[in-house]
């Protein structure tokens, strides 16, 4: 499994990290520019990332505009879309609905290890057993 | 098939005729008979009778007698011959007459042993020879033939009486099996008679106060009742447990772990938790410890501690007036083996001989009338033996009437290293579970004249949630116990107008209601002189300065717990675990424990802590001159950043303030964002204090040498 983390706020980055880690391979953004390069490097490279979570408040480019930037790219280049998580500290709704447009999961901060877990699962990336086995 | 081996057929032939010798000879070489024989002879009885002793000592004996009539006198004849019959019953004998001679035909006839003598009439004919010598060897092959079947019946035999033994004791033993396992459910019934009672007794308190809730007037009573409810809940899981326990060691269900055992903290939190139901005795505790005792064996912590338990319970359930005393060693076993032993000494009424053999039978109590006076499910002893035998270990009593017991246990250990990062993260989350008890809210009173220092015990005494009042002097100090009651006094020594030492004195020998309460004397000399000068006085304990948190909230503990019931029973160490119970956890600044758990590494979280630190000093900066500036943008985006980082990082306390700030710099509320921003600065502060203590910890224990435990 191959896992982009995207966040401009160091803790946050390296706890999301630390539980993806488990299951894959992790390569990690700091900023929304060098999210597109990082995806952009894999298409080329033809190594797409399964799962990418990107932070909403980000300093250069937003979050949201992130998410919509690669999602016309994989339609265009007609590739199999990876799965998304939008991580954002507000639980705003807005956030929610553009999340739920763009075929994104949505998850709030602070994120806990179980939330995020059990999105992993959600999402297939994970099988419940592996879920629950996943040690500290 | 058996194969009946033959010897040959050894025939005699008495005669003193040499020509019948010869005779006899030509006539058994004629032709082959099929049978192996061998012939001797003999010129007389008397040779004869000797032959024969011979053949029979050589165990081949002869079979065939062939006797010329001529040879043997008249008179004796037929005693001779039935001498030889006697002699060697197995022995045919034939008569060899003449023609002439038909004597012999009337004495068998008159003797009746026609079966047994035989006759061949002089000159004999070869054939007739031969023929007596075929039936005679066929007879000889049937008697071995018998014998041997013989052998095999009397073996036969001596194995059906085996196997009837066996049976019997077969049946015997089914006998007993069936008798005990109808014990079986007569003690089931005693059992669960005894049980049903003992877990009626709470349920029916739980379904009547929480009926009483239901009907409840007001919150006081409402909250009356749930305390009820609560004990009672939590002695009926209590019961459970041990019934449950019980259950599965019967069904071998246990397991017991193997891993790193802090024996000292394991004694901490036993005698802790005894201490309670010691004080309401007024009994004393008391532990101690010999030096060659290991700080961690490996062993199953859990289990170790519920036998100590048991044990050290029953000791003050058992015990009206006197003292509770847990000893600690390391003797070596049988075998050389290395061992923990624990002995659990008291000054009850002890136990009678006869019921000592009960103690740890299951369902046994010493007697009928203890349960209903003491209570209990009588399995707890039962268990702690199953469980010291399951560690491969003994436990026993000594006790007699009148003058107490002690309980003992030993495990064999392996001495163990000190445990890893991993290990350490597992002892401090059990650890969590058993907080010991922590002396809470109590009223204390800070004799100190310098103000930073004023703040800063204040601080500390707060979070853990205790009520402070300050003193500026010794003369203060006294004023101020006067007119409230305090249950602790912490006086500095150092200050003008009245000292520490005067200010001490003075209370003692007043008669305000803080005559005899705790006081704790804080110098920034530690000679042994000030610590006497003190001590004298009237203090309780001497603490130095600077004093931190921890030392600060153990020492207060320890005077509590002392003076109250004088139950004794700490350690010097400094460590993380004893920091103030769950309530509490709330304000720690940083929860280490979830946070480990939550990002699966103590490592990592300590790195990021540090890292959090750093950020945050920097952020402070950006933050006041954006306050300068009245600039709420920036403020707002370093507080949300803020708020966010340490929330992840479980520091909540300040991610708190940091969102007021947040909150505050949004809707431009400009005048209270001081006083928030100056919640923030200390909190900020309590949060790098609290790091850089928890940077430093290598080990749980700390690096003192002195780990013997006060007695």
């Amino acid at each position: 499994m191959k896992f982009l983390v995207t966040d401009d706020e160091f803790i946050a980055l390296t706890k999301i990290t630390s539980i993806l880690s488990k299951f894959g391979d992790c390569d990690v953004a700091t900023n929304g520019g060098q999210a597109l390069e990082m995806f952009m490097d894999s298409v080329v490279k033809g190594e797409l990332y399964d799962l990418m979570t990107i932070d909403i408040e980000m300093p250069d480019i937003n979050g949201l505009k992130v998410l919509q930037l690669i999602c016309k790219s994989e339609q265009k280049q007609n590739l199999h879309p990876a799965k998304k998580i939008i991580v954002s500290a507000e639980g705003k709704a807005q956030n929610v609905i553009d999340a739920a447009g763009y075929k994104c999961e949505f998850l709030e901060k602070p994120v806990m290890r179980e939330t995020l877990i059990n999105k992993l699962i959600k999402l297939c990336i994970v099988k419940s057993e592996q879920g629950v086995n996943a040690d500290a | 098939m058996d194969i009946i081996t033959q010897k040959d057929i050894r025939i005699l032939v008495i005669t003193s005729n040499e020509s019948i010798h010869s005779d006899f000879k030509a006539a058994l070489d004629e032709g082959s008979i099929g049978e192996n024989y061998t012939v001797d002879f003999a010129s007389n009885m008397p040779e004869a009778l000797e032959m024969a002793e011979e053949a029979m000592l050589e165990n081949h004996p002869y079979q065939l007698a062939f006797i010329n009539a001529q040879t043997l006198t008249k008179r004796d004849a037929l005693e001779t011959v039935g001498q030889i019959g006697r002699e060697y019953p197995e022995l045919q004998v034939i008569i060899c007459t003449s023609h002439s001679d038909t004597s012999w035909k009337e004495k068998i006839g008159q003797s009746g042993w026609s079966d047994k003598l035989l006759t061949l009439t002089l000159p004999f004919d070869n054939f007739e020879v031969k023929q007596i010598l075929f039936s005679l060897s066929e007879k000889n092959l049937l008697r071995n033939q018998l014998d041997q079947m013989k052998g095999r019946q009397t073996k036969l035999t001596t194995r059906i009486t085996q196997l009837q033994e066996n049976l019997q004791q077969a049946e015997e033993h089914g006998e007993k099996m069936k008798k005990a396992a109808e014990r079986g459910p007569k003690f089931l019934g005693r059992y669960l008679a005894n049980i049903s009672h003992e877990i009626r007794t709470p349920l029916n308190a739980i379904i009547g106060f929480s009926d009483g809730i239901l009907q409840a007037n007001s919150i006081e009573t409402v909250g009356k009742h749930a305390q009820v409810i609560l004990n009672e809940s939590e002695h009926l899981l209590r019961l459970i447990n041990e019934m449950l326990d019980h259950a599965k060691i019967e069904a071998g269900k246990i397991d017991l772990e193997n891993r790193p055992v802090d024996l000292l903290w394991l004694l901490e939190s036993v005698v802790s938790s005894s201490s309670v139901l010691a004080k309401n005795k007024e009994l004393k505790l008391n532990v101690s410890k010999e030096s060659n005792v290991p700080q961690y064996i490996t062993g199953d912590s859990l289990r170790i501690r519920q036998i100590l338990m048991n044990l050290v319970n029953n000791a003050v359930k058992f015990t009206e007036h006197g003292s509770v005393s847990i000893h600690v060693e390391a003797p070596v076993l049988e075998e050389g083996q290395t061992g923990v032993r624990f002995s659990i000494t008291d000054t009850g009424m002890g136990i009678a001989k006869d019921k000592q053999e009960m103690i740890f039978e299951s369902f046994t109590q010493a007697d009928v009338s203890t349960t209903r006076k003491f209570g209990g499910t009588g399995l707890g002893t039962s268990i702690s033996k199953q469980l010291v035998e399951m560690m491969g270990g003994q436990i026993g009593l000594e006790s007699e009437p009148g003058n107490g017991s002690t309980f003992w246990f030993d495990i064999p250990y392996d001495e163990c290293e000190e445990p890893t990062e991993d290990d350490q993260l597992a002892l401090v989350s059990e650890h969590r579970g058993f907080e010991p008890e922590h002396v809470k809210n109590i009223h204390i009173l800070i004799v100190e004249d310098y103000e930073p220092n004023q703040d800063v015990a204040k601080l500390h005494l707060e979070n853990s949630g205790h009520t402070v009042d300050i003193a500026c002097n010794g003369q203060e100090a006294v004023d101020m116990c006067e007119n409230n009651t305090y249950e602790l006094i912490i006086m500095d020594v150092q200050m003008p107008v009245m000292d520490g030492y005067d200010a001490t004195k003075n209370i003692r020998s007043g008669a305000s209601s803080c005559r005899n309460i705790p006081i704790m004397g804080l110098t920034a000399n530690a000679e042994k002189d000030t610590q006497q000068a003190c001590l004298e006085a009237g203090m309780n304990d001497v603490a130095t300065k600077p004093i931190r948190r921890k030392p600060l909230l153990n020492a207060i503990n320890k005077l509590i717990s002392q003076t109250d019931g004088d139950s004794t029973a700490s350690s010097d160490r400094e460590s993380p675990h004893d920091a103030p119970g769950e309530t509490q956890k709330k304000n720690e600044p940083l929860d280490y424990e979830s946070a480990a758990e939550e990002f699966g590494s103590i490592e990592v979280v300590k790195e990021l802590s540090g890292r959090l630190i750093d950020n945050i000093e920097k952020q402070i900066k950006i933050m006041k001159e954006a306050m300068e500036t009245n600039d709420m943008e920036s403020l707002r985006r370093e507080s949300h950043s803020v708020k966010g980082g340490a929330a992840t990082l479980e520091a909540m306390p300040i991610s708190e303030i940091a969102k007021q700030l947040e909150e505050l710099s949004k809707t431009s509320k400009i005048d209270e964002i001081p006083d928030v921003f100056e919640n923030f600065i200390n909190e900020f502060e309590r949060l790098r204090e609290f790091v850089s203590d928890f940077s430093q910890l290598k080990k749980i224990n700390s690096e003192s040498d002195d780990k013997k435990l006060n007695t």
